[in-house]
């Protein structure tokens, strides 16, 4: 009894250890970047290069450069994919389309930084940067659980390709000046006099993106172990088996889809103000691709190893900017020889 | 009414691409998302052989083939000989398949002949891709197959914009294609472009073959039945195996023929002629009730008709997103699609 | 040297064997069948014979070849034909198409074994154009059966042949099996009607979690007092 308690004990210890770290790496992490190297790849791949084609690579120097907005970028994907994470790695809701929903949150949060200023007999709903969040929130929220309501009873690879219907569907109406606020195929360019002051410097949106970055990852672990946890575990691997131990599958599914966008809305109002912009092509389906790599990468339901995940590949792709098209090339073959040898994801358990 | 008879043809077009998405699903219940990457390299195959190529982008398709053709050719000969055997054969093939797209992409052939030459390559390139990415993955959850599909297409998408060995970014078009713009009818303010026809013919002759084959042959029969029960379909000593690659490389093939005409009808082929175009197909493909083969075919033309029409009614900058609503309303009505019937039986 | 013969097989699902150096053999002109609870193993002996599970160790023997690990549809073209659990019809093929499926590693149904299947079973010429899907489970068992025949099997793998079958039709079964014995096919039969079963058998094998127990002829094993308490419930 009391040996067991240790360990418990112990082992809550260490997690708490664990956060700290975290916590405490996060916090250091603006005072080591930027940060860069660069390589001279040049000089070994021209003697190849030159045998190959005759003539010199045309490549020197590869330099990677990681700035403070990446590891805001990071952090604000960390919030995304915790609450795709929801959905598919939680309930077992293929979501093809999130990033329509980060997509409402920017753009709500644009709407209304740009309101004022630009048309000065139009309403502010909220005077205040930080009091539009909750309705961004709440915007994606909303419409999250519309959709959740009409497609959620649809199966799961029927659901993939509606998300995904609606995801289009958001970035052509957004692209086409939706209700006349969305500013068309250029988007909303938050300038300097309407970004809120507290942005001016890059340190205040990468402490607060990392801070909700901690939270959302904390919040999913509590709901992970929670009653609900345990409902949408049950409803992920056997919806009639679930159904016939009391659980209402639709409800259950409903709320993990709807609290996903609680997620999406919160990333979305940060990612905003970012990029200073918000812009249709920030949200294409790749952008949903990116996220539901992450979850994948890190392990579907794993809450540190999405987490974790979310990081290496915004990393990763940063540092493959250099590479231009090759970039996508190299994602996608990684994509498929990660579901190939490694399905579990790079944290996830083996075996099925 | 013009609108109606565009969409017609837009939608026999999806339809077409459709039934490579329906056949695939219906058999391993994988949403084939290189399917569209499949089209786009179908038909750049045929461009490939329409067009005097650079060397470099002759070679480039020269040793796609030929490596699709090494894995294809090995793979089914391995099913019956040895493993030797399988690589040498493999090989002759790759060495064939790899010539004959060199010279065929530094000479020019005619615009039928260059798609008939298409074929082979579609089909091995498909069977390749099934190898490589779907095979391994059987009987893991089907959100891992899904993704990694995705990554197939993003390769793929991303490989033909490669320079010098692929495309590019550019768009570019079939030489000599003017003809098909011509009118060969015109009633009453509509009029029917000499590719209508065309496009008209084909895509009704390819499905009728298709729906023959998959009816009334024995080999579609056993399509049909590992479709239904794929262990079930071993026991009979059907080589499940091969049906699958031969529903892919079946499908492929639809999808290049589909995906030249797409092009025709743009007027122009790019490395992203693909995306939009599988999307949509697939969306037609769930529309009429995924698995089904009748229903793709309706819910293609529907989709097509329903998307010109609109895109006149409504605002033409919506023209992409109509396709989307169309299928979250029918959705909502029918669950399974137009024919579908019900969720697939789980083996 | 036996028709069948199973040496020390061993059989995985991918984790831990589940089958446990199995040694039994089937001569021509015999019915063998294996007897035992559920989950004991029979239907895994069976799919790993007709090559759908992987065998971890061992080597089956049929007609003096080693086809241990050959893939499943070279396994029925060598004449092993399984009529699986559960029936396995296709549902949306047709009695008919059903039929064809059946003949397809031989290539073409021929005449003479539709005659044969429809004779034994004339319920089937009566529902050869309805989908598969539409007959009852024991008219599905014997389209299943006539499936089996119709590639002229060298040994037939029967798989439960009596679940969900009404009992009128597992006594029509039965005798449909009887005739196809004596018509020449050796016949392995896995049956949880043990009753049945070893009466109809020439010899008769228990398997219990995966190994082999008690064997003997279908009389004597009848006889066994463990056999009568264990699975007669006598």
């Amino acid at each position: 009894m009391t040996a067991e308690g240790g360990i418990v004990k112990r082992r809550k210890l260490g997690k708490a250890a664990a956060w700290l770290g975290v916590i405490l790496f996060l916090a250091w992490l603006p005072s080591f970047l930027p940060f860069s190297v660069e390589w001279n790849i040049g000089s070994w791949l021209d003697p190849i290069w030159l045998r190959l084609f005759g003539h010199s690579s045309g490549i020197e120097t590869y330099r990677i450069d990681i700035g403070l907005h990446h590891a805001t970028l990071a952090a604000l994907f960390v919030i995304m994919a915790m609450g795709l994470n929801l959905s598919i790695g939680f309930a077992g809701l293929l979501d093809l389309g999130f990033i329509a929903f980060v997509a409402i949150g920017a753009y709500i949060m644009a709407i209304e930084l740009t309101r004022v200023p630009l048309n000065s007999d139009s309403v502010r709903v909220f005077s205040a940067w930080w009091a539009v969040i909750p309705l961004c929130i709440f915007g994606a929220v909303l419409v999250r659980v519309a959709l959740g309501a009409t497609c959620l009873r649809l199966r799961g690879d029927y659901l993939a390709i509606v998300t995904l219907g609606f995801g289009e569907i958001t970035r052509v109406a957004l692209k086409n000046d939706l209700f006349g606020l969305t500013g068309g195929p250029d988007g909303i360019f938050l300038s300097p006099r309407v970004m809120p002051e507290f942005f001016s410097d890059p340190e205040p949106l990468y402490y607060l993106a990392a801070a909700l970055a901690l939270l959302s990852c904390f919040t999913l672990y509590r709901w992970k172990n929670s009653r609900a946890g345990r409902a949408w575990e049950a409803v992920r691997e056997d919806e009639v088996a679930a159904a016939a131990c009391g659980i209402n599958v639709f409800r259950a599914k409903i709320w993990a889809y709807g609290l996903g966008g609680v997620f999406a809305g919160l990333a979305g109002a940060l990612y905003a103000l970012h990029n200073t912009t918000a812009h249709p092509t920030d949200y294409d389906f790749i952008e949903s691709v990116k996220v539901v790599v992450m979850v994948v990468l890190g392990g579907m339901g794993s809450i540190a190893g999405v987490a974790f995940g979310s990081v290496v590949f915004i990393l990763l792709l940063e540092v493959l900017r250099g590479l231009a098209h090759y970039r996508m090339l190299i994602f996608g073959a990684t994509l498929v020889a990660l579901m190939v040898f490694r399905p579990q994801g790079l944290a996830g358990r083996a075996g099925k | 009414m013009q609108q109606a008879l565009n969409g017609l043809t837009l939608g026999l077009l999806y339809a077409l691409i459709a039934l490579g998405y329906t056949l695939v699903y219906g058999i391993i219940e994988l949403i084939n998302f290189a399917h569209g990457e499949l089209m786009m390299f179908g038909a750049f195959f045929a461009y490939s052989f329409c067009v005097v190529l650079d060397p470099p982008t002759a070679a480039g398709m020269a040793t796609l083939g030929g490596i699709s053709a090494f894995i294809a050719v090995s793979d089914r000969v391995e099913g019956v000989r040895s493993r030797g055997e399988a690589v040498g054969a493999g090989l002759g093939a790759a060495l064939v398949f790899a010539s004959f797209a060199y010279h065929g992409g530094l000479h020019r052939l005619p615009l039928v002949a260059s798609v008939f030459a298409a074929l082979p390559y579609a089909a091995v390139l498909a069977m390749a891709l099934e190898r490589i990415a779907y095979r391994p993955l059987r009987g893991q959850d089907r959100l891992i197959p899904l993704i990694s599909a995705i990554g197939a297409s993003l390769f793929l998408q991303n490989l033909g914009q490669v320079e010098p060995w692929f495309f590019g970014t550019e768009r570019k078009s079939f030489p000599e294609t003017d003809w098909v713009k011509d009118q060969v009818l015109a009633y009453h303010g509509v009029s029917v472009s000499t590719l209508q026809v065309v496009i008209t013919v084909v895509a009704i002759a390819m499905m009728a073959g298709l729906y023959f084959f998959i009816h009334k042959t024995r080999v579609g029969t056993a399509m049909r039945a590992t479709a239904q029960n794929r262990k079930v379909a071993a026991l009979m000593g059907i080589d499940t195996d091969g049906v699958i690659v031969l529903t892919f490389a079946l499908g492929a093939v639809l999808a290049a023929v589909g995906g030249v005409l797409y092009a025709l009808y743009l007027g122009s082929i790019y490395p992203f002629i693909g995306y939009m175009a599988g999307i949509k197909a697939f969306t037609a493909a769930v529309l009429g009730g995924i698995g089904n083969v009748p229903g793709a075919m309706v819910g293609g033309v529907l989709l097509g008709v329903l998307e010109s029409v609109g895109a006149a009614f409504i605002d033409p900058g919506y023209k992409d997103a109509i396709a989307f609503a169309v299928l979250i309303l029918v959705l909502l009505v029918r669950p399974s699609g137009i024919f579908g019937t019900g969720p697939v039986e789980k083996v | 040297m036996a028709f069948l013969e199973f040496r020390g097989v061993c059989a995985t699902y991918g984790g831990p064997d589940v089958l446990h150096d199995l040694n039994f053999s089937v001569e021509r002109n015999e019915i063998v069948t294996l007897i035992g609870a559920n989950g004991a193993g029979k239907t895994t002996t069976l799919l790993a014979l007709s090559g759908l599970v992987r065998k971890s160790a061992g080597s089956i023997i049929f007609d003096g070849e080693d086809i241990t690990n050959l893939a499943p549809h070279k396994i029925v073209q060598r004449g092993i034909i399984h009529v699986p659990e559960g029936r396995g019809i296709f549902p949306r093929l047709t009695v008919m198409e059903n039929l064809t499926m059946g003949a397809y590693s031989v290539g073409k149904v021929s005449e003479e074994k539709l005659e044969a299947a429809f004779r034994l079973f004339p319920i089937l010429e009566e529902r050869k154009a309805q989908p598969g899907g539409t007959l009852s489970g024991g008219e599905q068992q014997m389209l299943a059966i006539a499936r089996g025949l119709m590639p002229d099997p060298k040994l037939l793998l029967l798989d439960e042949p009596s679940l969900g079958v009404a009992p009128m039709l597992v006594e029509k079964i039965f005798e449909a099996l009887r005739e196809i014995h004596a018509s020449g096919t050796p016949i392995l039969l896995v049956e949880q009607n043990a009753h049945k079963a070893l009466e109809l058998a020439d010899r008769g094998y228990v398997i219990e979690n995966g190994r082999l127990g008690i064997s003997g002829s279908g009389q004597e094993l009848l006889r066994d007092p463990r056999i009568m308490e264990a699975y007669l419930g006598i």
